[in-house]
């Protein structure tokens, strides 16, 4: 039965075709406004002024003790300490406890990991080879001169290099006061301790300024926040202190025994994570994006909010070559310096590599760092991890996290296949390699006065050390970008054991897919032509 | 007090025997504080450090005692007994001294 | 002759919108995984438009489905036997001879048996399949953190995935060409926007009931 057509209806189509654009530029705007949303104030300088209303706050003002008064003899810092204990009584027995006093940590209870022991790096290597004099210039404490040092004389604990507010405290040689130090002064003013404390011994890790970590040094003091988003005073302004918050004198860090996870796992009674976890304060989904707040199961925050190391403008080392030290000129040590006046050759330490702003390499990490001892058979292979990463794809506990690789030769006993401690720090005539440079007496020396067995033997060999980024923090707007990574030659080439989308992309499966498209689009060409040709259809 | 410092006097007269001479380590203390503020790589003064100059020629240089080519004396930026002091740590570690200062 | 409403007004929109979005998921798609170096959206854009898309592409079908079954047009995709052969001889041979088509389309019985395959096959293979693994490529942390599984099923669902979306980019160049060998090379697409067609005559059916 017929019906009478009916007309098309345009206003209809067009409503359609509206509504049709309109899902067109709906989907990207409000994709848009979820990732452009404004971000939460970031409370710059909360810390500062938290700091300020710590000061405020105190209920001591230790310049009216009257033991505190002095004078103490130039230099005499165990004076103080005793002075400080007739109140905090408890005080230097918590420190004692800590590693900051005894420089040695049990690990899977095994000792010897420490600097007071056997544990050895590849920078200035190990103190226990007759260095300890000049190392100790770090310790917490007063006069630990060699393995004779009484750990348990109270008045040798160093509060001052903690608690001074000065900035006119410093140590000499054994850890004792300078004796310009102006003792009263400093005893009277002292307070909780800022980066200027921490950072006296820990921005100097490896023998200078910048040397070993890459991601301390002493511009994080005067630090823009481009820098240190945290630690800058444009920035959070915060200290060390308040993510390694502490415990009876417990400052919370890695101590070269380090639980899994390190980061996260609680270190005191009341934290629900650690303060060192960037959780703690962040949450663990700080992004508005739902896949960005993922990452954090695999992927440390350090690897991306820390575009590269050594971002101040002091350069870290990144190669030290003993190998090559003990050349001198008429006889004396000498040193070369590049155009920016870094060393590129002492005679005390060899060639030597400075750099800035060093793209970190990537590794599975679970917080565990396997160092070696003196008294470790290094393993066959070459060139020699000193710290190896323990951590996979598969291991729960383990994240891609940022490091500095520091590479070295240092001298080995090549017969027990053991690293050795060479005496280094001594005046000519005593056999120490910076006064008399001969590398097989100063080993000998070291390694008689560490009491360990040698060979006889020395030889260089090529190690690397794993340093784990985790300062020096960028503001987000310098966080990676996902194709610094998610790209077939981006940062995580390397890092094996899962596939990454945009890196792992299988050729053959992209040849298979490529062969059906063009099948097809042949296919279809060849079927238009032979219409076309035949002019119909 | 001023019996701690005749001792300290007396202390220091037996064991450091020419006491005219200052103190290396205090020297080393006050160079930090009153030089390397302006003396360091980039800063208005220049980078100057021990081996900067021989033994001989920082002791032609606290013998002048001017500062600044010439422009101000030592002593009016810095302490006598620490100028003293100061001199003694350079000379001992100038770049021709037994020990020459080149780490730090 | 007649004119004919041959696809309903929800149906026309069902299948731009999907068009819409599965070709900005081919895109988006692509860029991702880094094909040809396309860089249209920005990878982090790319993303969440893909995974947007992906949530508005399961709605729709959601709506789909209920419109399909409960207007009962889910019965023009049962697939026949029946002209099969003559569909493939057609396009083989006597579309280039100026034959008829082989089978007459009707308001109950849009679809010729080979577009009933193809699009059954759509519908029920290579969407499912796409869904699928999409789905389980974004919630892989979420199973591999709950269930332990091996980076390899990572491995795995992706190229499935991959290799779905690249038979979906062979799909469209298929249909958008066969849409041209109807009466004219644009009647079939005028009736995909307008909705109307002219159908021929036909005896055995009331086209209003």
């Amino acid at each position: 039965m017929p019906h009478p057509p009916r007309k098309p209806s345009p206003p209809r189509m067009r409503r359609i075709l509206q509504f049709l654009v309109g899902l067109l530029v709906l989907v990207p705007l409000t994709v848009h406004a979820q990732e452009t949303a404004a971000p939460a104030p970031s409370g710059h300088g909360s810390f500062t002024a938290a700091h300020a209303a710590k000061a405020r706050t105190q209920t001591a003002d230790h310049s009216k003790f009257k033991i505190l008064q002095g004078p103490f003899k130039d230099g005499d810092g165990p004076a103080v300490t005793k002075a400080c204990l007739t109140c905090h009584t408890k005080a230097a027995q918590q420190v004692m406890a800590t590693s900051h006093w005894t420089w040695n940590v049990a690990k899977d209870g095994n000792d010897g990991y420490g600097k007071s022991t056997f544990l050895v790096n590849n920078y200035c290597l190990t103190i226990i080879g007759g260095n300890t004099e000049g190392c100790t210039r770090c310790h917490a404490g007063y006069g630990f001169k060699d393995k004779s040092f009484d750990f348990n004389q109270q008045e040798n604990v160093d509060c001052l290099v903690c608690h001074d507010t000065t900035g006119d405290y410093e140590k000499e040689r054994a850890g004792m006061p300078n004796p310009a130090v102006p003792l009263a002064d400093v005893a009277q003013k002292v307070g909780s301790p800022t980066l200027k404390n921490c950072g006296a011994c820990h921005f100097f890790g490896g023998g200078a300024n910048a040397t070993k970590h890459g991601d301390l040094d002493d511009t994080i003091l005067k630090a823009p926040r481009t820098e240190d988003v945290h630690m800058s005073k444009q920035g959070a302004g915060m200290d060390c202190v308040d993510c390694h918050t502490s415990d009876s004198h417990k400052v919370g860090g890695p101590n070269y025994v380090i639980p899994a996870d390190r980061r996260e796992q609680p270190k005191f009674p009341g934290e629900s994570v650690s303060r060192m976890s960037c959780a703690a304060c962040h949450t663990d989904a700080p992004h508005k994006s739902y896949v960005l707040n993922r990452h954090y199961q695999k992927v440390a925050c350090q690897t991306c909010h820390i575009p590269a190391f050594a971002r101040g403008e002091r350069p870290t080392n990144t190669f030290w070559d003993w190998a090559t030290s003990g050349r001198l000129k008429d006889g004396r040590p000498y040193e070369e310096k590049d155009a920016n006046g870094w060393p590129t050759y002492t005679s005390m330490r060899g060639k030597m590599v400075w750099e800035r702003n060093v793209k970190p390499s990537y590794i599975w990490y679970n917080g565990n760092l396997k160092f070696t001892r003196l008294t470790d058979t290094l393993p066959a292979s070459r060139p020699v991890v000193l710290n190896p990463a323990e951590g996979s794809y598969t291991d729960p506990n383990a994240k891609i996290w940022p490091f500095k690789f520091h590479e070295a030769t240092q001298p080995y006993d090549p017969v027990l296949n053991k690293l050795v401690a060479p005496f280094t720090d001594g005046p000519p005539g005593s056999g120490a390699y910076w006064g008399d440079w001969k590398m097989d007496i100063a080993v000998k020396k070291g390694m008689d006065t560490a009491g360990l067995p040698y060979s006889g033997q020395f030889d260089y060999l090529r190690t690397t050390m794993l340093w784990p980024i985790t300062h020096m923090v960028a503001p987000k707007e310098q966080a990676l970008t996902c194709t610094e990574c998610h790209a077939r030659k981006g940062r995580l080439a390397a890092v094996p054991g899962f596939y990454l989308i945009g890196r792992d992309r299988g050729t053959g499966v992209d040849f298979i897919g490529f062969a059906v498209i063009i099948l097809t689009i042949l296919g279809v060409g060849i079927h238009g032509v032979i219409r076309y040709l035949h002019g119909r259809h | 007090m001023r019996n701690t410092l005749k001792f300290l006097a007396v202390l220091t007269a037996i064991t450091v025997p020419l006491l005219a001479e200052g103190s290396d380590t205090k020297g080393k203390y006050f160079f930090k504080k009153s030089c390397k503020s302006c003396h360091v790589a980039g800063a208005a003064g220049k980078e100057i450090t021990p081996l900067s100059k021989t033994q001989a020629q920082w002791k032609a240089y606290f013998a002048a005692g001017k500062h600044n080519k010439g422009a101000e004396k030592l002593d009016t930026l810095v302490k006598p007994d620490q100028v003293k002091d100061i001199q003694t740590f350079l000379t001992a570690h100038a770049s021709d001294s037994p020990q020459p200062m080149t780490c730090g | 002759m007649r004119r004919v409403v041959l696809y309903e007004r929800f149906e026309r929109f069902w299948h731009w919108a999907q068009a819409l979005i599965i070709i900005t998921m081919m895109l988006t798609g692509f860029e991702i995984r880094g094909i040809l170096g396309l860089h249209l959206f920005g990878f982090q854009r790319a993303v969440t438009v893909h995974n947007a898309l992906a949530v508005a592409l399961v709605t729709l079908i959601v709506f789909a489905i209920f419109w399909h079954v409960t207007t009962g047009e889910w019965r023009q995709y049962i697939p026949t036997r029946k002209f099969l052969r003559e569909m493939v001889a057609f396009y083989l041979t006597g579309i280039f001879k100026g034959a008829s088509h082989p089978v007459k389309k009707h308001r109950m019985a849009k679809l010729n048996p080979l577009q009933r395959l193809a699009y059954l096959g759509f519908k029920v293979l290579i969407i499912p399949v796409q869904i699928t693994t999409g789905a389980l490529y974004y919630f892989y942390p979420n199973l591999q953190h709950a269930f332990g599984w091996s980076p390899s099923a990572l491995w795995f669902i992706a190229v499935v995935h991959v290799l779905g979306a690249f038979g979906l980019v062979a799909f469209l160049i298929g249909h958008v060409y066969l849409t041209t060998t109807g009466h004219t090379p644009l009647t079939n697409i005028k009736a995909m926007i307008t909705g109307w067609e002219d159908l021929p005559d036909d005896e055995y059916f009331d086209e209003n009931p």
